[in-house]
């Protein structure tokens, strides 16, 4: 069953109800395909390779085989942060060859910055994703020109799968983000620009492009309070910085609202952003008197994502449903790290995409918890088959409540998610304290205070 | 559903309050606990944590001498054999932290050394001399003045990575003589009660006794915090740790209300180009680990800065693998596995040979990563980075205000080094393999650039005296 395990689920992937479709043998053909996945990229990379040797392990036999061997986020921005400051590209490139399944083989000489070093990785063929954590570093994922168009084909898809309707260039589109920007989530806009926005064109809440080198400034200077050479006025100049950034982010609302209010008028609108910037949105549009309801027939609001850096009231997606009325709400999970997402279901759930394998585990992410026909509750983790520049096995930090039966909706036979928190939002008795820390502990504060929290 | 299945099984684990002899227990609210089990606490009336400012504090008129010999006396009664409230403690303190039992039973063995005569005497003799009576000084021609180490009002936020921290916030509340009440953090609410049961027991209704309460409530409780930090009850809040009570605790600081914060640090070695001795490798290794210990206390070295070729650091590592996995008492390396963000850090860089290196395994036996400079990460649970330099002079520009102590490779290097690792921020340095405080805490010695019990201390002027 080998090589047809992974492309019959693609087949399904790529046929036209990816998430509602039943599957008689869902289970053995993901096993067969993450048993021949596994077996390829541990040829490929590096890093598996040694891992599968170090665990005994030589061939998936069973699911519970897969979790020694999932990467975390932190795999891959495991790269000495020196590498970016200094300019050390050609390191950097050894590094990322490590995770990749293909040679890193790119000119580095001469090389800029990390946006330029961004722009020859894509150039060779690596789509390396950068995504910023908060901590101000980011991670560099190598992602093949396959990774580009799967992902960028089945957001919009997962999308229309929620809302019950078809891709097309028929919506007003408004696009509550930034139009350039080295994350997934500005690559899932422009797909879901591409797929619905009348002429491809839609009104952006920006379209400066967002450098990797700009979330990099401030770990420098985080790098240099460290090291105690930090001035003054370098540190006012973040300050000013931040400020500035502020100032024009407000602008840039406005500017979105006013184009929220002229979509009233027209056919159906299309609002595609993170959860926390459309709510953002909704508050300057109260701001400036726009009015809530009244939005065309058949329009639809597009969220995803976390609320990183937003502060939102519980009831935001209500707020945001009352204000786009009628508008109906579409919402998915996924990652950075996976290719096609979980979309929702009429019943509230997130349906798995067939190419991905989800594996629930215990909070350490060292037990399979979950197995055929149970809910369960506990750290999400996943094979996705489909990634094709490094391996796809990874452990989110996300605990979630799964099921592996047939969902209330009564579409199809895909396990479900029904809820999504992360671990580090859960109460986990805040005050253990210990009298460890390092200087990193001093600057979180010191930085928060003087330029404000980081945001995506 | 908020909490995983694999917490969701285990028993709540019973907190109590102890305020001036008086303990207070009974079923209460369940809150998460920091290691999986929940913790039930009875309720609190804030009323009996304070001490009324119209009234000196119990033990305000105590003599020093007094408080050593009620501390003498205390140490006797805290033997872990014969005290079955400590024993309690061994069976309790595994649910709420990293430690095992086993592990526990160790550093409460340790406990009765923080309460040894001469060690109390010293530590007084330092920090206020014999100022905890009026003492009358001259200065010049001018008239004579007296001066006194007045008892305060003290509100100690305790941190839970080891028994010895309760131990050390009651040795100082002590001589001090002050009222002391102390916030019980999560990860250990026991070992404090323990030991004011005892003393209670011991001395039923003295002063001192009289001058203590302990309690829990949740770090930044809105309806605690804001209502007793506060100079109408304390003078002085005294953070023993954590980086987010002491922002917290910041908060409410004004006049009337100060902070005496001992930061949370880190520990780090720097070993000399004579280590490499093939007749000395393995001692110096092994006095190294014993720095590591379990990487939960700030004394813990977790950067070695090693002088020397990359070929000789890296036999050096080798050495310090096998003596980090050689056992030790006070480290289960089952307890405490290295976390997954950090091993699978140090793995991908294991793949960047020869910038990178890296020993030993993730499962708590000890993990060293060689590189050209410190990593990015936190290093806990016995994962050691050694940083080969040219010399040691050469390590001091990743040292910060956070680095504690610095233990020294040949000792003699010590003389050598110590002014600038001091201007750099060190507060501590120490011969290699005796970075470990847990013999006596660190009473008698300054502790975190400061003597504390001088600075728990109220300094009043009398002047114009007659002598």
């Amino acid at each position: 069953m080998s090589e047809s395990a992974k492309s019959a689920l693609l087949d399904v992937l790529n046929g036209p109800d990816m998430y509602g479709a039943t599957l008689g043998n869902r289970d053995e053909l993901q096993l067969a395909a993450a048993t021949e996945v596994a077996a390829q990229r541990s040829q490929q990379i590096a890093v598996l390779r040694q891992r599968m040797a170090d665990e005994g392990i030589t061939r998936i036999a069973a699911l519970s085989d897969l979790v020694p061997l999932l990467f975390s986020h932190t795999t891959y921005k495991s790269y000495p942060e020196s590498f970016v400051r200094d300019g050390r590209w050609r390191h950097l490139g050894v590094w990322l060859s490590a995770l990749s399944t293909s040679p890193i083989d790119v000119e580095v000489d001469g090389c800029q910055d990390v946006d330029d070093w961004l722009a020859r990785m894509h150039a060779a063929g690596h789509r390396v994703i950068a995504s910023s954590g908060t901590s101000g570093k980011c991670s560099f994922l190598d992602a093949s020109p396959a990774d580009d168009d799967i992902f960028a084909r089945n957001l919009p898809r997962a999308s229309a799968w929620t809302l019950g309707i078809t891709t097309g260039q028929n919506y007003q589109a408004i696009m509550v983000g930034p139009r350039e920007a080295t994350g997934r989530f500005a690559r899932a806009y422009r797909a879901g620009e591409q797929a619905f926005a009348v002429a491809g064109e839609g009104a952006w809440l920006s379209r400066d492009p967002v450098l990797v080198a700009d979330v990099n400034r401030l770990g420098h200077l985080r790098k240099r309070v460290a090291e105690g050479v930090a001035t003054p006025s370098e540190i006012r100049d973040a300050q000013d910085e931040a400020t500035r950034r502020q100032a024009t982010a407000e602008m840039e609302y406005q500017a979105l609202a006013k184009a929220v209010a002229r979509v009233k008028g027209g056919g159906p609108a299309y609002v595609q952003g993170g959860w926390g910037r459309i709510y953002r949105l909704v508050t300057t549009c109260r701001e400036l008197g726009i009015e809530a309801g009244g939005f065309p027939t058949g329009s639809v609001v597009v969220g995803g994502g976390g609320l990183k850096g937003t502060p939102v009231p519980p009831d935001f997606e209500a707020q945001i449903a009352e204000f786009f009325a009628p508008a109906k709400l579409a919402n998915s999970y996924g990652m950075a790290e996976c290719n096609a997402p979980w979309a929702q279901c009429p019943a509230g759930r997130f349906h798995c995409p067939p190419t991905t394998v989800p594996l629930i585990l215990d909070k350490t992410a060292t037990k399979l918890l979950s197995s055929p026909g149970e809910t369960v509750a506990g750290r999400y983790a996943c094979l996705d088959l489909t990634v094709d520049g490094r391996w796809g096995g990874i452990v989110s930090g996300d605990h979630v409540v799964a099921h592996f039966g047939i969902c209330p909706c009564g579409l199809g036979n895909a396990p479900q998610i029904s809820s999504v928190e992360r671990y580090i939002d859960l109460p986990e008795g805040d005050d253990k304290l210990s009298c460890a820390g390092t200087i990193e502990s001093y600057l979180g504060g010191f930085l928060a205070d003087v330029i404000g929290p980081e945001s995506e | 559903m908020s909490i995983s299945t694999d917490q969701a099984e285990a028993n709540a684990l019973p907190v109590r309050h102890f305020v001036r002899g008086k303990l207070i227990e009974g079923p209460g609210t369940q809150i998460p606990g920091p290691a999986g089990r929940p913790l039930a606490v009875p309720p609190l009336d804030l009323d009996f944590l304070v001490w009324p400012r119209s009234r000196p504090g119990p033990a305000f008129d105590l003599r020093v001498e007094d408080a050593i010999g009620f501390l003498v006396d205390l140490g006797h009664e805290l033997s872990l054999e014969r005290n079955e409230l400590l024993q309690e403690v061994v069976e309790l303190l595994p649910g709420v932290s990293p430690f095992s039992a086993s592990m526990v039973k160790g550093y409460l063995e340790l406990l009765p050394g923080y309460f040894e005569q001469a060690t109390l005497e010293t530590e007084v003799r330092h920090a206020i001399g014999a100022a905890d009576r009026w003492q009358v000084y001259e200065v010049g021609d001018g008239a004579p003045f007296a001066v006194r180490a007045c008892p305060a009002r003290l509100l100690h936020i305790i941190a839970g990575n080891g028994p010895g921290n309760a131990a050390m916030a009651v040795v100082r509340g002590t001589l001090s003589r002050s009222v002391n009440l102390i916030k019980l953090p999560s990860n250990d609410p026991f070992t404090a009660i323990a030991i004011l049961r005892t003393m209670s027991r011991m001395a039923p209704g003295h002063p001192i006794c009289e001058s203590f309460a302990a309690a829990f409530w949740q770090g930044g409780d809105a309806t605690v915090e804001p209502v007793l930090f506060s100079s109408q009850y304390f003078d002085k809040i005294v953070a023993w740790g954590g980086q987010a009570a002491i922002r917290n605790a910041a908060r409410y600081l004004g006049p009337g209300l100060e902070l005496i914060s001992f930061d949370p640090k880190t520990s780090i070695s720097m070993i000399g180009r004579s280590a490499h001795r093939d007749d000395l490798r393995d001692e110096v290794a092994t006095l190294a680990a014993s720095d590591v210990s379990t990487q939960l206390g700030c004394t813990n070295s977790r950067v070695q800065f090693v002088e020397g070729s990359v070929d000789e650091v890296d036999q050096y590592c080798e050495a310090l693998v096998a003596a980090l996995q050689k056992p030790r008492p006070q480290v289960d390396p089952a307890r405490n596995p290295t976390p997954e963000a950090i091993w699978q850090e140090a793995e991908v860089l294991g793949h960047m040979q020869p910038l990178y290196r890296t020993w030993g395994h993730h499962d708590g036996t000890g993990l060293v990563i060689r590189s050209q400079e410190p990593v990015d990460f936190e290093l806990t649970a016995r994962t050691v980075n050694v940083v080969p330099v040219d010399h040691l002079t050469a390590a001091v520009r990743w040292i910060n205000l956070a680095t504690q102590t610095v233990g020294i490779y040949p000792p003699e290097r010590k003389a050598e080094l110590r002014d600038v690792l001091a201007a750099a921020g060190v507060q501590r340095l120490v011969p290699l393999g005796s970075a470990s405080m847990v013999d006596s805490g660190n009473l008698g010695r300054p502790h975190d650039g400061m003597w504390p019990l001088h600075r728990l201390s109220r300094w009043v002027l009398d002047e114009g005296v007659q002598q």
